[in-house]
């Protein structure tokens, strides 16, 4: 019904200059999606985690209790007035720790899958609009790294170049970039063969012209469903690292790392483990239910 | 058929070259002197230098990848330079264990997930298939770890019921001490049931939307005989290849557990090796881990075609 109603209003309105129709379009069309978005109540749920996340990890400054770092009481203290979720194995309040950590893996996910977006959608964009050997080339490649066992993959460089932010940010853009050019090549694949990249060809465009502007904006929609669920298990993912000891150099606030160093706690002071475990546990369930809500709404679309 | 084959052979030979010569490239970024630390800090520069020279850590990388390469291809695998044991037979210990590991994880890992899967997409939309989607959602995000301490916290330090580490220390091979796999088990599959299961549920509810289960059902039939013989045989289809696919993230999730509960598997020797640069363990277990991948995307593909008459190998 909301569909014909639109439909009307479009045909009522006086003819707007195409730029302006386009953006009003886009703009109406988010407000929808965002729209539903709310409806479905799983999805608001995750949006609320993250943003209760980030509230967090911005207000690290003023809603830490001590300095993430400092020895602030003693050894492996249970929860208590002073410390409301223990302190860890040096003393240090993990309360702090765990704000302060949130800093670094909202951050670093993000980060990682740009930049990952941004090598293999370039990847993706050459791969399929050149074709021919470039092609594959390109692929052949992208296959034999999709071929190894992601985490393997990751131990094997992070071990190899340390671990710090900037090296967890080129493992996942090497293990993941694979992937996003393979959905950007089969995007492009499709989109290459419409008029208006050949109307494109024949003003005398050039190559990197078409792919940017003409192909690429229209290839955003399944770009950024696939990203918003690649945050979510790229989080994952570093929190793993830093269990494995591959995260960043303690004494940095790490959740991962935190969980790593309360291993042999774990019987003596459980709340050591618990509270980094349920701190990234949430911040992947409210991720992956957002993109799971967007997800859907890309697929009704 | 013969042809396919031969070209997946051809693939996994030219992924393994590669990843064996990424692998020693990589190791080279930051050199870390494995000499030394064999020997510790207080050996003097002469017998470490007498050291490399014995273990042709002076010569130049190619030469070294070629040496490493053309005795792997003779079924030499080296020694570990941090153990400074043979590879090979630590390699198959650690393997049969993590072997025994995944083999029970992956028989209780794909019945669950297909049922619940089926279950769900039996009914899109339904109250079960909610209640199933939210659930696998949510068993899938918590990582690995974390569901393993979790698992800890309740069966350890709560009930009691479990041992808190798989550490083999009377027992020489897994199977002999089954109440140590329980954990590590449940912890891999309260990640994976989840993700296979969308997966399933997905597959399943695209084929009941189908012309043909809905002719199924207007002609008559009962509501069993179209799921059974109309609906499961296509649903399954795309499950299949993503479960086989699957076994690639199965092999992070055994790092992590074997990590956390200390069992002498493969993971936790890929752990070891790359924390301490031991490039023959290393270049040995990622040859194994390509050999599975790969391999298993092969019976992916087999039982792919087998199961869907519409394809046949040209």
């Amino acid at each position: 019904m909301a569909r014909v109603l639109d439909q009307d209003r479009v045909v009522l309105e006086p003819p707007v200059p195409p730029v302006a129709a386009a953006r009003g379009q886009t703009a109406r069309r988010l407000g929808r999606s965002l729209a539903r978005l709310f409806e479905s109540p799983v999805a608001t749920l995750g949006l609320a985690i993250i943003l209760f996340w980030v509230a967090v990890a911005v207000l690290a400054p003023l809603i830490a209790p001590y300095s993430p770092t400092a020895l602030a009481g003693r050894v492996a203290q249970p929860p208590s007035a002073q410390h409301w979720l223990g302190t860890d194995e040096l003393g240090r309040d993990i309360l702090s720790r765990i704000i302060w950590g949130s800093q670094t893996i909202l951050l670093l996910a993000p980060t990682a899958v740009a930049v990952s977006l941004l090598v293999g959608g370039l990847m993706g964009l050459v791969a399929g609009y050149r074709g021919g050997m470039i092609d594959e080339l390109i692929m052949r490649t992208a296959d034999i790294i999709l071929a190894f066992p992601v985490l393997l993959l990751y131990m094997i460089i992070i071990a190899a170049v340390g671990p710090s932010p900037l090296n967890i940010v080129f493992a996942v853009t090497f293990a993941s970039s694979p992937a996003i050019a393979r959905i950007v090549r089969s995007l492009v694949l499709d989109l290459r063969s419409r008029e208006f990249v050949a109307a494109a060809r024949l003003r005398g465009e050039s190559a990197w012209y078409i792919m940017l502007v003409e192909i690429l904006p229209n290839a955003k929609g399944p770009l950024i469903v696939d990203a918003c669920i690649r945050v979510g298990y790229v989080a994952f993912t570093i929190g793993t690292l830093g269990f494995l000891g591959l995260g960043l150099r303690p004494p940095t606030p790490d959740w991962g790392g935190m969980v790593n160093a309360a291993r042999n706690w774990i019987i003596i002071a459980p709340w050591m483990a618990a509270f980094p475990c349920i701190a990234i546990s949430s911040l992947v369930v409210g991720l992956n239910l957002f993109a799971d809500g967007l997800r859907e709404i890309s697929l009704k679309d | 058929m013969a042809r396919f084959l031969a070209r997946r052979l051809v693939f996994m030979l030219v992924t393994m070259v590669a990843v064996s010569a990424i692998v020693f490239v990589i190791s080279e970024v930051v050199p870390i002197d494995v000499a030394r630390n064999i020997l510790g800090p207080y050996a003097s520069q002469d017998s470490v230098d007498h050291l490399r020279q014995q273990m042709g850590l002076d010569r130049p990388v190619p030469v070294r990848y070629w040496l490493w390469l053309t005795h792997f291809l003779q079924g030499d695998m080296g020694t570990s330079t941090n153990q400074l044991t043979p590879v090979a037979p630590l390699l198959g210990r650690r393997l049969l264990n993590s072997g025994t590991l995944a083999a029970v994880a992956f028989a209780l890992i794909m019945p669950l997930a297909l049922i619940l899967g089926v279950v769900a997409g039996m009914r899109e939309g339904g109250r079960l298939d909610r209640l199933i989607s939210l659930g696998s959602l949510i068993s899938t995000s918590v990582p690995t770890f974390a569901s393993g301490v979790f698992l800890i916290l309740i069966f350890t330090f709560w009930l009691g019921w479990l041992p808190g580490s798989s550490v083999l220390d009377s027992e020489s091979w897994a199977y002999q001490a089954p109440a140590k796999l329980v954990m590590p088990v449940l912890a891999l599959m309260l990640v994976d049931v989840g993700y296979v299961a969308r997966m399933t549920r997905a597959s399943m509810a695209e084929v009941m939307a189908s012309a043909y289960v809905r002719t199924a059902v207007l002609k008559g039939l009962p509501y069993r005989r179209v799921i059974v013989r109309h609906a499961l045989r296509n649903a399954l289809l795309a499950p299949i290849t993503v479960i086989m696919l699957h076994i690639n993230w199965l092999m992070g999730g055994i790092v992590v557990v074997e990590s956390l509960f200390g069992f002498h598997g493969f993971g936790w020797m890929m752990l070891d090796a790359a924390l301490n640069k031991d490039v023959p363990v290393i270049e040995a277990g990622a040859m194994v881990a390509i050999t599975v991948a790969v391999g298993t995307q092969l019976i992916a593909d087999l039982l792919y075609t087998a199961l869907n008459p519409r394809i046949r190998f040209a």
